[in-house]
């Protein structure tokens, strides 16, 4: 089991975002939390990230206790993610980017006299290699498209070497152009580094073709989990949250 | 390995060289204002602008680099001069090179206690909490007769006899060649591994710490990095008076080097050196004539630069107009038509200010006078305002029909622009125009030759025109 959520419940001022929370997955696997607005998704991700710490309840990867950790340790230990709103350093060049990343994982962050320049170039360039960004290697990434900064993001994401990726909502403002060219970014870096995802969607097309676990979160809890076919079949999840669409 | 090459290239910079030869040939400085007879005066002031210059350099370690806006930096100005003070006062064999050693010592220990609480909180609470602390600081030192000497301060402290030669030039030059030593070592930490990692920090901290960095710890070591620089600031301060007192810890002093870090430009490595030149400069000029309207001119001159000039004087000057999306002539052609348009704020601003202190220093002689041997060939007698009339209406067509020239990348053009703005410097220093005015009309200068001269740039011009310019200039012939 890679990652391991017991018993996690999360409350804020009284207010119970996440009630009793159960999740795992497991290695390889594509696991996908969906639920509506509010149903407690980004916390879980949160908790599992070491950027909140539960109420109650634990949180192991690898059989390991993180519960608590702060986030830089936590992602020390293989834990990539990516956040809702695009989260990259914009005024620094898209190389600076990536190569801090790279550096931080390498743990060569802490050298106040070597010019920055001279280190890492390799592991840099191949990053942005991987999503396609090396034309863009000297621009300010602030300045690049929206669908480029998301790509730059995975690049950045990639450096730390995770063996689990949290992709909150990866599609999310993208035209269906850039979505499936997204989709098809993160289904073949998953495949090539035989990472294992665990994601939050709004987009059911991309949930079903993509995930082959779903957990439905409704208020803070666990609705359903299972199988996509499984899933969508069930009448809880129908009512609550397909039946919107259907 | 083409990208390799390329990064190696870019490591060269040439603006750290620059400054590093400009500070070496400033040793001679002192040589040269004795043998012209000019006040000994301005030799304590240049090393005043260096200790500033390194000072300002340290705090824009964590404005600029850190995004951690202080308001107490003066706090470790002050305890590296009461560390260096103290033990040259009290302790009899203290040697003068440990007392300066233990300066930033005592400043960067300094830094890891009140830090340790500062950085705890971000933004407006953490500056708030610099500021609290900087004012402990500046109590224990007004309030402790028994230890500080209270608010009369360390008088008489003992120094080399070196350092007390009559014309200043040895503490000057001792001063230049620290201030250089520091600069480029701090030089090295921002383009270090840690200064970029203090640079994402600063662009986004959520981000950071979920690559793996640990947020905390490095903003604790910029702020030990940045007291320590400071407190080596404030202990050559002390020998420069050989006195030290609270004023130094004072709260007025952490605005003054967040004003020269703002005016020359929070995003550039030089910006404050520059800035602490310019407000040192505007503040000699000023004062000596009408101290009264300083504080005035200050908050003009501030509300001018934070509306016209965001990006501070050294922002405006490295500032490219470029988005990654253009092609290699569209990108030429915006940088010149950016070049011009700039160009022409610096000919604004150089031929209004420098009329402006040229009045201030010498009220008396704005228009022509009977009191004036008035020559028409010799246009010191014309007085300010009838000759900058001249000189703004000679200098806009000759300027115009340059930059005409400079649009449609004739290579003969690039150089009479560079000569024009050269010549307009030999000017002004031959109309007298006060410091303040020859240092405008000095950036102006550096501008035109940073531009000029950038790889990419340089290389539009020996190429040829490229062929969108070509219509450019024809449109502009029409």
């Amino acid at each position: 089991m890679l990652l391991r959520v017991e018993n996690a419940t999360m409350s804020f001022d009284g207010f119970i975002a996440i009630n009793d929370v159960n999740l795992t997955v497991e290695k390889g696997q594509m696991a996908c939390i969906i639920g509506p607005n509010g149903a407690g998704k980004s916390t879980m991700f949160n908790l599992i990230t070491g950027h909140l710490t539960p109420t109650e309840g634990r949180v192991f990867f690898h059989d390991e206790d993180i519960t608590g950790l702060a986030p830089h340790t936590i992602c020390q230990k293989g834990m990539g993610r990516s956040f809702q709103r695009t989260n990259i350093f914009p005024r620094l060049s898209v190389f600076e980017n990536v190569q801090v990343a790279v550096l931080a994982h390498a743990r060569k962050s802490f050298n106040f006299f070597t010019p920055a320049k001279d280190l890492v170039q390799e592991e840099t360039y191949a990053l942005l290699g991987d999503v396609g960004l090396v034309d863009e290697a000297h621009s300010i990434s602030g300045t690049l498209s929206y669908g480029f900064q998301k790509q730059l993001e995975m690049a950045i994401t990639l450096a730390s070497e995770p063996e689990i990726l949290l992709l909150d909502e990866p599609t999310a403002g993208m035209s269906p152009q850039e979505t499936t060219s997204t989709i098809e970014l993160v289904e073949r870096i998953a495949q090539e580094r035989d990472l294992t995802l665990l994601f939050t969607e709004h987009d059911m097309d991309v949930v079903f073709s993509v995930a082959d676990k779903i957990t439905v979160f409704h208020q803070g809890a666990v609705l359903a989990e299972g199988k996509p076919e499984d899933v969508r079949d069930n009448p809880d999840v129908q009512r609550i949250y397909l039946g919107e669409a259907a | 390995m083409e990208p390799l090459s390329q990064a190696r290239a870019a490591y060269r910079d040439p603006v750290l060289w620059c400054f590093l030869a400009v500070m070496a040939l400033m040793f001679w400085v002192p040589e040269l204002i004795i043998y012209m007879g000019w006040a000994d005066f301005w030799i304590i002031f240049l090393t005043e602008v260096f200790i500033w210059s390194l000072f300002a350099v340290a705090f824009n370690l964590l404005m600029g680099y850190g995004g951690l806006i202080s308001f107490g930096q003066a706090a470790y100005l002050g305890i590296g001069g009461y560390t260096a003070g103290l033990l040259l006062k009290y302790i009899v064999w203290m040697n003068f090179y440990v007392a300066l050693i233990a300066a930033p010592i005592g400043g960067a220990l300094a830094a890891l206690v009140i830090g340790y609480f500062c950085i705890r909180r971000t933004h407006i609470y953490f500056a708030i909490l610099t500021l609290a602390f900087g004012h402990i600081v500046y109590l224990i030192a007004f309030k402790w007769y028994d230890f500080t000497g209270g608010d009369n301060g360390l008088i008489g402290i003992p120094v080399p006899d070196w350092v007390k030669d009559p014309t200043f030039a040895n503490y000057y030059k001792f001063v230049l060649v620290i201030t250089m030593i520091a600069v480029y070592l701090l030089w090295r930490i921002v383009n270090s591994p840690f200064g970029k990692t203090l640079t994402a920090i600063r662009e986004n901290e959520v981000r950071a710490d979920f690559v793996g960095v640990d947020v905390q710890r490095f903003k604790l070591y910029a702020f030990m990095i940045a007291g320590a620089f400071s407190g080596l600031a404030g202990a050559l301060i002390m020998i420069n008076e050989r006195s030290v007192y609270p004023d130094l810890a004072h709260w007025t002093q952490s605005t003054q080097v967040l004003l020269m870090s703002l005016l020359g430009g929070v995003y550039t490595f030089f910006g404050p050196v520059v800035g602490a030149f310019l407000l040192l400069t505007l503040d000699a000029d000023i004062t000596q004539n009408y101290p009264e309207i300083w504080q005035l001119f200050l908050g003009g001159i501030l509300v001018l630069i934070l509306f016209g000039l965001p990006g501070g004087i050294v922002g405006f000057i490295q500032e490219r107009d470029e988005t990654s999306a253009d092609d290699q002539v569209t990108k030429m052609n915006k940088l010149i038509a950016q070049f011009s348009r700039k160009t022409w704020y610096f000919f604004i601003g150089a031929v209004v200010f420098t009329a402006f202190f040229a009045i201030l220093q010498a009220p008396d002689s704005w228009w022509i006078s009977e009191d004036w041997d008035f020559e028409l060939l010799s246009l010191v007698t014309w007085g300010i305002i009838p000759r900058t009339v001249l000189q703004a209406v000679v200098g806009a067509a000759l300027l115009w029909w340059l930059l005409r020239g400079v649009r449609s990348y004739q290579l003969l053009f690039r150089w009479l622009l560079l000569a024009f703005t050269v010549l307009s410097l030999v000017l002004q220093m031959y109309l007298e125009t006060p410091l303040s005015g020859l240092a405008i009309v000095f950036l102006w200068n550096i501008y035109c030759f940073y531009v000029l001269f950038q790889d990419d740039i340089r290389q539009a011009f020996s190429d040829g025109v490229p062929a969108a310019a070509e219509d450019a200039a024809r449109e502009a012939a029409d």
